[in-house]
């Protein structure tokens, strides 16, 4: 164990291992191994792996900056790398994905990302649908819903290739839009293929579920939900890649009254939601807590509770108000929220919020 | 195209036809795993057959017989039961009648217990023959025998016959020329054996001259674990079985599912596989032994036998339905496995531990997501310290607070400052140590753990005195100045080890910086602004360099009034500091390195040139 593995061996181990931290890190070492003893061929599969071991492990900023390597190796010796194409192209796409989720990043500079990628899928003769899914959900979190009805056309009318998303993502886009626009019902019908089990990858149905359970309530499918909260939830691991989908089974929880279980996943997921820096996951994720311990705060004047202990709040006695609790994580969420619209000129970040979260005032009737 | 429209141009209701070759094909190449799949649907037929016969009335002990007959183009497999028997109108409507099944539930017949599709199941027949001829019996109506013939072109006849017949089936094949290796005497007993023999039925076969039971008890039977002699028998099997060693055997039962079985521990380290394949028999029937789904992601150290009585497989008879059941199976098996690990750990800690020497891995995966075990085992999981290799017990017994460094390049950097003052520190950088060692405090109160970065590491060391500071004082604001440009703050302090000059000390933000600046020097400018605004300017912790005013070098250099000396060491010891904490330089650091050697060279043979003159 105290000998230091090659940059191979490494990868293998971490090939081997579920997405998450172990496996980024492992990679990880990999990456310095190879950028100290290595060449630089090494160095860019080493990296490649970097990349998607760290979107799936929730470490969107460290892609971004593999991606931005790879790239400048790619550009300058086309030819050495020409056999990695499809690998990066790949990671172009989570590259379009996840880079708005940074309010830091000024919208000029987005747009002028998303123009390059989109020249680089022209010219490298790769279908757009990818790309247009990206944009649709970009457009969607923008409030533009002009923009994103447009792009969500042109991914569908876009032709499928090897670089399409799988089946099962696609899917999850169509349900997505379904819920977006209101239409909880045809949303769930939609989703029958991902809820049957037919349809699975790596994020789905994880991420399908968690933001389906809204979806049951509104359509008058309490117990559905209640099944699809405990089943969803199961799936989880103890990792980045799952805080913000942890936020939607929190605030169903509190809904539903099973405080007990929404604090437990709070406990979990609480230490790691700390270390991001202001971003959409982390966001969502005080969204959430700040609705648990609105409704916890109508009911208790304080609670017991495991807070990380680098937490401005934490104290050894570990008994905390409610108050207090909410307003800590409403101030953060509104923060970044603020953050959000300050890039993107608008309000809209800050009010869907608090529109789509007009569904906790339902009775959950029916179970 | 395997469905045509009926071309009966009259208006009404039509009937879809179905190609009987085309479906074949759809099966045999999409559904069945290769044409010996017959020999498993034909036992199925007749296992349900008979279990059908005596649930409808005693007096008939069920028997299943192969026989392979003739040779060359006459080869003919005769497969007999002493089963429930067909009607004429059975026949009609079950043999010929695709997808119909005998078995559909209709209140007294429950689903569960006729496995196998009897349409369906028949026609995996044709992949080896194209002809099946069906001769049975009723044993409950008062009907006269009937005798199916099928034809892979889909044509059948139906008729009664007129001598009798014993109460059952018979099914003959006569084999295709291209299929003779599936009729081959030993193939098929082997065949029948790897699909049956564990079937509460006797099956005889007799081929090649050869006539016997195929037949095996189930090794797992009433397993217990603690028969020492049928330990041995059952690791015998599983040797066997999987071939490769185990060196143990250990019960597995789950109400959930009506499974019993057995879980081998693999006897050599294993690393972590995208989930083992485990071998399972449906009510006794082989069903795959590339079952993944039915176990936890951490039981990769083991390798299972189990028999289900209750679970529904899917149609690639590999993985099951996702339902209700399977889920509280697969709790069931996983609360079987942990709790003999927890037993174990209980009743003989020493081949606990010899165990977790060997699967510590899995283990840690384990405990890494389950606080019983956790608690249960933390104490012997291995882990590197900064005193070297060692079980947490041990680290335990010489500190009070379990500290770690989340990276092995934080312990690196960290591990000599803090074995200097007798601290110890684990490198939890390996998979799992972290989750663990986290879990740790939130499992077992009283247990005090703390993550340990470079910065942290900084707060302990000692400060200078009064008349220290201010004998530094200028050389230190030098040191500012220097390093600032590197984003880089400068402090003075005290500590061991001596013969460490500066210690580098940066958090993982100041770490995923120098990444970015690092990547930025040759990126594309569009990417390259984007990571620029992902970093945030007013940054809380900047990277620090603590020089040491123990080591006598840094002393002597504070002391000097050569300011071009003191710049110049001091932009090599910042260098010198980040190699050994092992981070990757970034352009400027390799010119600040470059022009610095490239200066003391210049010093040492000037000074050895000077040296000379005095000294000729």
């Amino acid at each position: 164990m105290a000998r230091e593995m090659g940059v191979r061996e490494l990868l293998a181990r971490a090939a081997e291992l579920p997405e998450g931290d172990e496996r980024y890190d492992l990679v990880a070492r990999a990456v310095r191994q190879a950028d100290t003893h290595q060449d630089e061929r090494t160095a860019f599969e080493a990296r490649m792996q970097l990349s998607q071991a760290a979107t799936f492990a929730g470490r969107q900023e460290e892609m971004l900056v593999a991606v931005t390597w790879l790239l400048s190796r790619y550009d300058a010796r086309p030819g050495d790398y020409a056999g990695f194409k499809h690998d990066l192209f790949w990671q172009l796409k989570y590259l379009v994905d996840n880079v708005g989720d940074f309010p830091t990043i000024p919208l000029a500079q987005i747009r002028a990302l998303y123009d390059q990628v989109e020249s680089r899928f022209r010219d490298a003769g790769y279908s757009l649908r990818p790309y247009f899914s990206c944009r649709y959900y970009a457009a969607a979190s923008l409030g533009d819903q002009a923009e994103a009805e447009r792009y969500y056309r042109a991914w569908q009318n876009a032709k499928r290739d090897r670089l399409a998303n799988c089946a099962a993502c696609e899917l999850d886009v169509k349900v997505a839009f379904r819920r977006n626009s209101g239409d909880h019902v045809r949303a769930l019908d939609l989703a029958a293929p991902i809820l049957e089990g037919r349809l699975r990858c790596a994020t789905v149905p994880i991420r399908t579920c968690a933001g389906l359970l809204k979806s049951f309530v509104i359509a008058g499918r309490m117990p559905d939900a209640r099944e699809w909260d405990r089943r969803n939830y199961r799936l989880f691991r103890s990792g980045r890649q799952h805080v913000d989908y942890a936020g939607d089974h929190i605030v169903f929880r509190g809904f539903s009254g099973d405080y007990a279980g929404a604090l437990r996943i709070f406990e979990r997921y609480a230490r790691l939601a700390l270390e991001f820096r202001p971003c959409w996951t982390s966001m969502q994720f005080y969204n959430a807590a700040a609705r648990l311990f609105d409704l916890l705060a109508r009911r208790r004047g304080a609670i017991k509770l495991k807070l990380p202990p680098r937490h401005p709040l934490c104290v050894p006695a570990g008994e905390y108000a409610t108050a207090a609790l909410y307003e800590w994580f409403e101030s953060q969420a509104a923060s970044i929220a603020a953050q959000f619209d300050a890039r993107n000129g608008n309000d809209h970040v800050s009010t869907a919020w608090r529109r789509s979260a007009a569904w906790l005032d339902l009775e959950p009737a029916g179970g | 195209m395997v469905v045509r429209m009926s071309t009966d141009s009259t208006a009404g209701d039509h009937r879809f036809q179905v190609d009987l070759r085309g479906l074949i094909d759809l099966l045999s190449n999409h559904l069945y795993s290769g044409p010996q799949v017959y020999l498993r649907e034909l036992l199925q037929n007749g296992v349900d057959a008979i279990q059908a016969r005596q649930r409808q009335g005693p007096g008939s002990s069920g028997e299943i017989r192969l026989e392979v007959l003739g040779v060359g183009e006459k080869t003919t497999l005769v497969f007999t039961d002493n089963g429930i028997g067909l009607t004429l109108e059975d026949a009609h409507r079950f043999l010929a009648t695709i997808g119909q099944s005998s078995k559909r539930g209709d209140g007294v017949d429950r689903p569960e217990d006729f496995l196998g599709r009897f349409g369906i199941g028949l026609l995996s027949c044709f992949m080896v023959s194209d002809e099946i001829v069906v001769i049975s019996q009723s044993a409950f109506a008062e009907t006269r025998p009937v005798e199916w013939r099928g034809k892979a072109d889909g044509t059948y006849s139906v008729r009664e016959l007129d001598r009798a017949v014993p109460a059952g089936t018979q099914v003959f094949l006569r084999a295709k020329p291209s299929m003779l290796d599936f009729f081959d005497p030993d193939r098929v007993r082997s065949l029948v054996a790897h699909y049956g023999e564990f079937l509460p039925r006797p099956i005889v076969v007799s081929a090649g001259g050869q006539t016997g039971t195929i037949n095996r008890p189930v090794p797992w039977a009433d397993f217990d674990g603690r028969d020492a002699g049928q330990r041995e028998a059952l690791l015998a099997y599983g040797r066997e079985t999987f071939e490769t060693e185990f060196s143990d055997a250990i019960p597995l039962s789950s109400a959930a599912g009506g499974i019993d079985g057995a879980a081998f521990i693999l006897a050599r380290p294993t690393t972590v596989a995208a989930r083992a394949a485990h071998r399972v028999y449906l009510k006794g029937m082989f069903l795959s032994d590339n079952v993944r789904d039915l176990f936890p992601e951490w039981a990769f150290f083991v390798r299972c036998i189990v028999n289900t009585r209750e679970l529904r497989p899917t149609a690639s008879r590999e993985s099951f339905y996702e339902d209700r059941q399977l889920e509280a199976a697969r709790d069931s098996l996983a609360d079987g496995l942990r709790a003999h690990l927890v037993r174990l750990g209980r009743r003989d800690p020493e081949r606990m531990q010899e165990l977790i020497s060997l699967h510590y891995i899995p283990i840690k995966m384990l405990c890494s997501e389950d606080d019983e075990c956790l608690r249960l085992f933390a104490d012997w999981l291995p882990f590197e310290t900064s005193a070297g290799p060692m079980p947490l017990k041990e680290f335990r017994r010489e500190n009070p607070v379990i500290r770690y460094t989340a990276t092995v390049d934080q312990f690196r950097q960290v591990a000599p400052v803090a074995a200097a003052q007798g601290m110890g520190l684990i490198n939890a950088g390996y998979t799992f140590d972290q989750a663990i060692l986290e879990r740790l405090a939130e499992a077992l109160p009283g247990t005090v753990v703390e993550r340990v970065d470079s910065q942290d590491m900084a707060d302990r060391l000692d400060d200078v005195s009064l008349d220290e500071r201010e004998a530094s004082f200028r050389f230190m604001r030098l040191a500012e100045a220097v390093l600032q440009p590197m984003g880089c703050a400068a402090d003075l302090k005290r500590f061991l080890p001596a013969e460490l000059p500066a210690l580098y000390a940066v958090d993982r933000e100041g770490e995923f910086r120098r990444d970015v600046e690092r990547v930025q020097e040759d990126a594309d400018p569009v990417l390259g602004d984007v990571l620029g605004s992902l970093i945030e300017e007013d940054f809380a912790s900047p990277a620090r360099l603590y020089l040491n005013y123990s080591n006598p070098l840094v002393r002597r250099l504070a002391g000097l009034s050569d300011r071009e000396t003191q710049r110049r060491a001091l932009e090599i010891l910042y260098v010198q500091a980040l190699l050994l904490g092992h981070h990757p330089l970034r352009s400027r650091e390799f010119r600040l390195l470059n022009d610095g050697l490239l200066a003391c060279v210049q010093w040492a043979v000037e000074a050895r040139g000077r040296a000379r003159d005095e000294n000729p």
